[in-house]
């Protein structure tokens, strides 16, 4: 019995001690990670936050600025041998595809929109507690977290349609955490809700390209009202747009090659997406995609788009004259039709000349490609205000945008109003559509121009099913009936499979 | 050995002393043997005798041994034996199977005969539980014992050869055949549904461990399987997967022991799998285009003019050397194990390695008369080349074989046509891990009463793992070429201890008590540190000083932590070993949880009632010997999960933008309501022993129900959380049977043949999921079990463009009838077409509705193309696109039932051991074969049997699509044509081995000369067509797929063990 009592007594003087001592014993917390209660306590987490969110737009546009805004559009055909590309050109998307979940799934657009629900939430706290003294900095962070949200959303918008709409950040389950999609008038509010917002707040600063600002908000209204058709607005975001930016016209073909290389110093530059390979540990698409050092680019633009060019002819000398001609392609290789229809054509746009222009360019891998693309500038919300003017009856002046763009660049054969019969507006609108087509080829803009020209994308289906149908032989399938529903892009089957409140909502022809 | 002598110098001075009496020892033993050897010696007794049964009959094959030595004699054919003993105070031990064992003392006797009991020596073996040890008895849980034997002749690099097919309801499972590679254990199938989930808890030695790759199987003395919740629960927070208690040799009372051994065998590439020839090459390209190739393919041709075999180019004879040394013995107050092993193999793809250094000390010595002491120090060290599989060994699949891979003048060709050259991907492309491991064990038991036992321990774990990185430049695609170096350090440290206090004592001479109350502690921590670069200044540095260029999100350290607290109890009673109850309970607290749900409690209880004893069973004794039966239950918990789970938690370091160190939540969302996941288990047992422990037959029946599953919860991809989210969700239940068999079917003084088969089944069910979803070709579903194969059913491939015809509603496929001539030929026009007339139904009449032609991701259908089954939807409505909903379950990707079979037959100093196993029930993914018909790129190239198959001309009966297109996605992932069987049965093991007589080992002054042949891997029913059925069952969700993994190898060597 002795043994028992001994046995008693040390378990009891155990448990006496570890009462105390466990609960410290057990407390691990986080050491290479934060935790939020204790961020938000300066101006350096507000700065990071920020790096944080332009960091996640990077992630979001990678590949996507490309195959969202392009691919299925008449500038593109297929350059490598991937399964995704055959895919894209045919207009054979589908939901449950593994070689394009990286388009189909938004993920990272939601993951930008929740990052920007935190930096609204509590940056505005940050301003009521006036951190560091710094209320006015924080103002304009949270102007471009709603500038970047509503950027997003109208990337949603576009691509999908429909979409759910997240404005809170998600800090627990406790949350709603399942939402249906909205409809198309909900997006639209929250879209202009939130640029309304950041306008009120945002900086006005315009030498930060690599940061929304209030003239890149500016420029996605102008965009916002275009797909919605509303001309006048357009015309007033597109007046502030200039106003807000002091941007102007580059002069030769070497700055507005700058556009792209420099974007600091670009007179034409709005808003340029950062890029640095060894900063961010990973390249961005644009050399993978269309022009690249070290492999197969996956596509390569048309033909008839660099003929286009190659014919923009000086009168006198008759050279071709349009200095984007040599400033996107190496025109000693691709010397014509024929052995440019033969090659795996690399786009030069974003890459600098060798040498003098024309020389060919020093092209960057697939790995190490930093190319900072532009997401908005002048010339690109200048052919929208064009358009706009146009509708608007203003012929002349939006004829002078489309002369302005074509002069900079060295072509100088105008567009005369003369020139035009019969639908002057829609002959307008078609010469402007082509200059942007032309002015902004492989900025990913094409493909949704295609869908929100005229009315039941007719003008997609004039320009595309002729495509679709020379590809047939591959399994192209064209805008037509049922499959009209591919004017949107299929919502990825994951994004079921974790939203109960999404299923039996997919965008038709296409299956969950 | 260094550092055994450095841990004696740790040690009071009186240890040392004590331990120096031993060497002192050895050195007389060889003088003795010395002496011996030249006949000198002299001061031996011969004792001769006979040895019966009850009934008076001769027992032949009795082993007689005296004891503390290795001297062992059997007795012949009358029974009788005679042996030489050392002394008049040697006793001699008789032991025999079936009978208990008897010991003599020698004494004055020169003849000695003695008689045997019946009974159950087997019966008596010490089995080792938590925290404890029982005698196998008394044991009422279900525990599975492998024994130093059965390691031994499997001849096991590692303890997962060792394990496999050795017990009933454990699993080893490894993903792939690269020397080196960790295998998984499981026990009784997959109870959770995280892959991190579902390893056992590994105790070696009283430590526990994350993962038992390094330890020599050489050491180990036995493996004790705890499977049932009443013999882990004492484990509590991580014993829901069972334990797996690992007990190393120690030394024991004698002369000091020397073992010497020395192993080399050579392996080979154990399947080869279809691959295509240059001719079939040709005839892939040349399919739309019957003719010759007009592409030349002389010397400057380099994409045509080779055939390569590249299964046998990037395959080698590989050679495994190993070499064991160990010295073991002791005395009353210390005893001592030492050993090394170096094991040097090469992989059979060229260029891999693995070579491994163990040490282990194990020390026991009394200090005083009370207390014993145990220091324990093991330290290993192996180093590894990983070969990149998807350059080496997929690229070398898919490469055309005509493309040649060196220039003329010797240099490799590094890239053509988009494929890589894997030969110098595997000789360029370095990969190398290095893997130090130390582990200290300081143990102390005092015996404060002679029924009371107080034992503390406490140990430290270090593991230091390096992997260093180096890739050529000429690897790389990009222009300016690049080369890339990785240096990455993890170091886990682990310090835990223990604190326990045993109670056991027999009342009245029938009431054995029993009782053991604790507590233990445990640290974790990891740090890592990853350093990566690009743009060496050279090729011949390739330690990162020499990088040019370093990207900052690959430039950090890290560091994270746990721990663990928890105590725990057991009390034992049995009434004359007839009726027995143990009960434990366990109390843990883990700091992985939220505050609020840190503590569990995990109680077991079971019993046992051995109905042999009773005196209505007495009729039986002839026949059963003994037989026992067991029910328990109890709780188990499982914890494997990251260590903050359960915090929100923002990141940086990784999210630059534009020179700014950027912050942002996790990607994974933070619980703080997580919690244990619970299994609760109800285990039903059988142990019988027929004619005194000839037969014995093991048997259970379990019950597994597994609550508020630690689930990687999927948020909707709307939140901002894209790496899910650890929660509490479900359950799922695993319900099995598991039987084993050993017997002695053959006992006789020159021959014995002993055998042991074992058989389980598992049935697994998610009981309940919140949502049901599909993960890539499997699905989760409430109601079904855990990784099926979920996809597109192929029917097989339309004949014709005209076969692809349903009737309006889809339901039903029409037949095509065409124009024929008057012998009853088809006619084909000009443009490769028949002539259609009409189509009929399946009953033969005529169809003359609309014609409907099935679309795949909106492609019509064409002649060549897969029929995939179309499934209607709810209400019962077919349409005309294959797409997403016509998926449907395909098979099961785990095993749903193994065999295990081990034998072992003696003549004479002869003995042929041989093990078999088999898994079945379940199918494999031959994804490796779907990607190379897959025509992702123009220069990968289907195997033989998909280019002398495919569909080339309408009207062709095949089962093989139709070659470069990919329009319609017959190679779609999930298609059924690439799901196989995935059963085998495979001969693992074949050893056979020979111990020279005393008389000639002896004079060689050895205690014993062994040689062995042996095999591993020599053969492997199956149909799977693939390298080998065995892969990818480590995963819970997503098992069986094979994208082209390391194969396996055959192996067969030859060693030697010398005793001295």
């Amino acid at each position: 019995m002795k043994a028992i009592k001994i046995f008693v007594v040390v378990f009891c003087l155990v448990g006496i001690f570890s009462g105390v001592g466990c609960k410290k014993f057990l407390d691990e917390k986080p050491i290479s990670t934060l935790a939020p209660e204790n961020f938000w306590k300066s101006e350096t987490d507000a700065t990071s936050w920020m790096a944080g969110i332009y960091n996640s737009v990077q992630t979001t546009l990678r590949t996507n600025w490309f195959d969202w805004g392009e691919v299925r559009s008449d500038n593109v055909r297929v350059g490598g041998t991937g399964n995704a590309q055959l895919t894209m050109i045919t207009n054979t998307l589908s939901a449950n595809d593994p070689d394009i979940n990286g388009t189909t799934q938004w993920t990272e657009l939601y993951t930008t929109i929740s990052l920007c629900n935190y930096g609204i939430k509590y940056l505005q706290e940050m301003i009521d507690k006036n951190v560091e003294g710094k209320a006015s900095l924080y103002q304009d962070y949270k102007g471009q977290c709603y500038a970047i949200r509503a950027l997003m959303y109208f990337y949603g918008l576009r691509v999908w349609g429909r979409m759910p709409i997240h404005t809170e950040p998600i800090q627990s389950l406790a949350q709603p955490t399942e939402l249906p999609r909205s409809p198309i008038a909900d997006v639209k509010k929250r879209i202009q809700d939130d640029i309304a917002q950041s306008l009120n707040i945002i900086g006005s600063s315009t030498t930060q390209k690599y940061y929304m600002q209030k003239g890149a908000v500016y420029a996605l209204q102008t965009d916002v009202h275009m797909w919605f058709q509303e001309y006048d607005d357009a015309l007033t975001a597109s007046q502030n747009f200039m106003s807000a930016t002091g941007a102007s016209w580059v002069s030769n073909i070497t700055e507005w090659k700058d556009i792209f290389l420099n974007p600091v110093t670009s007179k034409e530059a709005v808003f340029n997406l950062f890029w640095s390979a060894p900063e961010r540990g990973s390249a961005v698409g644009v050399c993978q995609k269309l022009g690249s050092s070290s492999n197969t680019n996956q596509y390569e633009i048309v033909t008839d788009i660099w003929l286009e060019f190659k014919n923009r002819i000086d009168p006198v000398t008759n050279k071709s004259s349009d200095g984007r001609y040599w400033a996107l392609w190496d025109t000693v290789t691709y010397s014509d039709p024929a052995i440019y229809d033969a090659a795996v054509v690399q786009l030069g746009k974003f890459s600098p000349w060798r040498g003098t222009p024309g020389s060919g360019f020093t092209l960057q891998g697939n790995s190490d490609c930093d190319v900072k693309i532009p997401i908005y500038r002048y010339a690109d919300v200048m052919l929208l205000r064009a358009e706009a003017l146009a509708h608007k009856n203003r012929f002349q002046e939006a004829l002078d945008i489309v002369n302005a763009v074509r002069n900079r660049v060295g072509y100088k054969v105008q567009a005369k109003l003369l020139d035009y019969t019969g639908d002057i507006m829609k002959g307008i609108e078609r010469t402007i559509l082509k200059e942007r087509q032309l002015e902004l080829i492989g900025e990913g803009k094409r493909w949704f121009d295609l869908l929100r020209i005229g009315s039941d994308y007719d003008y997609l289906r004039e320009i595309m099913n002729p495509i679709l149908t020379a590809r047939q032989s591959q399994g192209a399938i064209l805008f037509e009936g049922v499959n009209m529903g591919r004017v949107f892009y299929p919502i990825n089957s994951a994004m079921f499979d974790a939203n109960s409140k999404l299923r039996g909502d997919q965008n038709p022809p296409y299956d969950e | 050995m260094k550092l055994g002598c450095y841990m004696n110098k740790q040690l009071p001075l009186r240890i040392a002393a004590t331990t120096a009496r031993p060497n002192s020892r050895f050195q007389l033993f060889l003088l003795a043997f010395l002496l011996f050897s030249t006949g000198v010696f002299a001061q031996k007794t011969q004792v001769t005798g006979l040895v019966q049964d009850a009934k008076n009959n001769p027992l032949a094959g009795v082993n007689v041994n005296v004891k503390g030595t290795q001297t062992t004699v059997a007795t012949d054919e009358a029974g009788k034996f005679s042996i030489e003993v050392p002394g008049r105070n040697s006793i001699l031990v008789f032991s025999f199977v079936g009978y208990a064992t008897r010991e003599e003392k020698v004494g004055t006797r020169n003849t000695l005969n003695t008689t045997l009991e019946l009974g159950t020596a087997d019966l008596d073996q010490v089995v080792v539980i938590g925290y404890g040890t029982q005698k196998k008895r008394d044991v009422t849980g279900a525990i599975s014992t492998v024994s130093e034997k059965t390691i031994d002749e499997k001849q096991p690099v590692t303890i997962f050869d060792a394990l496999q097919g050795a017990a009933p309801g454990v699993r080893v499972m490894s993903t792939s055949g690269a020397p080196g590679e960790e295998a998984d254990i499981t026990i009784r199938g997959l109870s959770t549904l995280s892959d991190a989930g579902v390893r056992p808890l590994y105790i070696v030695d009283g430590v526990p461990m994350n993962n038992i790759n390094a330890i020599n199987p050489k050491d180990i003395a036995s493996i004790e399987i705890l499977k049932d919740a009443a013999s882990a629960a004492i484990y509590g927070s991580r014993s829901a997967n069972g334990v797996i208690i690992i007990t190393t040799k120690r030394g024991g009372e004698g002369k000091p022991q020397v073992d010497v051994g020395y192993l080399r065998s050579h392996n080979w590439l154990s399947n080869r799998i279809s691959q295509a020839n240059r001719l079939q090459r040709q005839m892939f390209d040349r399919r739309g285009n019957l003719g010759l190739d007009p592409k030349p393919d002389d010397s400057t041709s380099f994409s045509r003019n080779s055939d390569n075999d590249y299964q046998d180019l990037i395959t080698q004879t590989a050679v495994r050397n190993q070499v064991d040394l160990s010295v073991r013995g002791g005395n009353k107050s210390v005893n001592y194990y030492n050993s090394l092993q170096y094991l040097d193999e090469t992989g059979i793809v060229i260029s891999s390695y693995n070579k491994r250094f163990t040490l282990r000390t194990n020390v026991e010595y009394k200090p005083a008369n009370r207390l014993t002491m145990v220091s324990r120090l093991n330290f290993s060290y192996q180093t590894k080349n990983n070969i990149n599989e998807g350059n080496v060994i997929q690229q070398s699949l898919q490469r055309p074989p005509g493309m040649a891979l060196y220039f003329p003048n010797g240099e490799y060709i590094y890239f053509n046509g988009g494929r890589r050259n894997p030969l110098a991907e595997a000789y360029l492309r370095e990969d190398i891990s290095k893997i130090y491991k130390g582990v200290l064990y300081q143990g102390l038991d005092y015996k404060i009463l002679e029924s009371l036992t107080f034992h503390a321990d406490a140990s430290a774990d270090l593991t230091l793992e390096r992997r260093t990185y180096f890739s050529s430049k000429f690897l790389t695609s990009s222009n300016p070429p690049i080369n890339t170096g990785i240096d990455a350090t993890i170091f886990p440290i682990r310090l835990q201890g223990n604190a326990f206090l045993t109670y056991k004592k027999l009342f009245k001479g029938s009431h054995n008590v029993t009782a053991m109350a604790g507590m233990n502690f445990e640290k974790n921590k990891r740090e890592e540190a990853n350093i990566e670069g690009s743009n060496f200044v050279t090729e011949a540095v390739t330690t990162l000083n020499a990088a040019g260029l370093f990207s900052l999100s690959d430039l950090y350290s890290k560091a994270s932590a746990s721990s663990l607290l928890g105590f725990y109890g057991r009390v034992g009673y049995d009434y004359k070993g007839k009726y027995l109850v143990n009960a434990t309970i366990r109390r843990d607290g883990s700091s992985v949880f939220g505050p609020e749900n840190r503590w569990g409690n995990f109680p077991s209880i079971s019993a046992g009632w051995r109905f042999t004893d009773e005196n209505f069973m007495s009729w039986a004794t002839d026949v059963l010997t003994d037989g026992k039966l067991r029910a328990s239950w109890g709780v188990t918990g499982n914890a494997a999960i990251g260590d903050y789970d359960a915090f929100q938690q923002f990141e940086f370091g990784t999210y630059f933008y534009n020179g700014v160190s950027g912050v942002r939540t996790s990607p994974r969302m933070g619980n703080s309501a997580l919690k244990w996941e619970e299994t609760t288990q109800t285990d039903i047992g059988l142990d019988l022993s027929f004619l005194g422990g000839r037969i014995s037959f093991i048997g259970d029946y379990y019950v597994k129900n597994t609550e508020d599953l630690l689930y990687d919860f999927p948020l909707p991809n709307e939140l901002g959380f894209p790496g899910k989210v650890r929660t509490n969700i479900g359950s799922i239940q695993n319900k099995g049977i598991e039987l084993m068999v050993t017997a002695y079917p053959v006992r006789t003084k020159d021959w014995s043949w002993q055998t042991s088969a074992n058989w389980s089944m598992i049935r697994n069910k998610i009981l309940s999921i919140p949502a049901d979803y599909i993960d890539d070709i499997w699905t989760v579903q409430q109601g079904k079990e855990a990784g099926n194969f979920f996809g597109y059913k192929y029917l097989g491939i339309y004949q014709y463009d005209q076969s692809n015809a349903y009737t309006d509603d889809y339901r039903t496929r029409l037949t095509p009838v065409f124009q024929k001539d008057a012998e009853g030929n088809l006619v084909i026009q000009k443009n490769m077409q028949p002539v259609l007339l009409g189509y009929t139904l399946p009953d033969g009449t005529a169809y003359s509705g609309v014609v409907r032609k099935l679309t795949t991701a909106g492609v019509v259908s064409k002649g060549g193309d897969v029929i995939w089954e179309n499934i209607a939807d709810d209400k019962g409505v077919y349409n005309g696109d294959i797409g997403n909903e016509d998926r449907q379950f395909l098979g099961h990707g785990q095993p749903r039932w193994s065999i295990g079979w081990s034998n072992n037959v003696t003549y004479k100093g002869f003995s042929l051991s041989f093990n078999i196993y088999g898994n079945f029930g379940n199918m494999v993914y031959n994804d490796n074969r779907r990607n190379l018909a897959s025509f992702s790129n123009s220069n990968t190239t289907p195997d033989a049997y998909f280019i002398l198959n495919m569909w080339k001309y309408p009207g062709q009966i095949t089962d093989t699509y139709r070659g470069g297109d990919r329009s319609t996605d017959n190679m779609r992932r999930g298609g059924s044509q690439y799901l196989e069987e995935g059963w085998f049965v495979r001969l693992q093991t074949v050893r056979l081995g020979y111990e020279f007589p005393d008389r000639i080992s002896k004079k060689a002054a050895m205690e014993d000369l062994n040689f062995f042949v042996y095999g591993t891997n020599l053969l492997t029913w199956t149909d799977y067509t693939g390298f080998d059925p065995e892969v990818g069952q480590r995963s819970v969700l997503k098992p069986g797929n094979d994208p082209g993994r390391y194969p396996r190898r055959t192996e067969v060597g030859f060693g030697l063990n010398i005793t001295f």
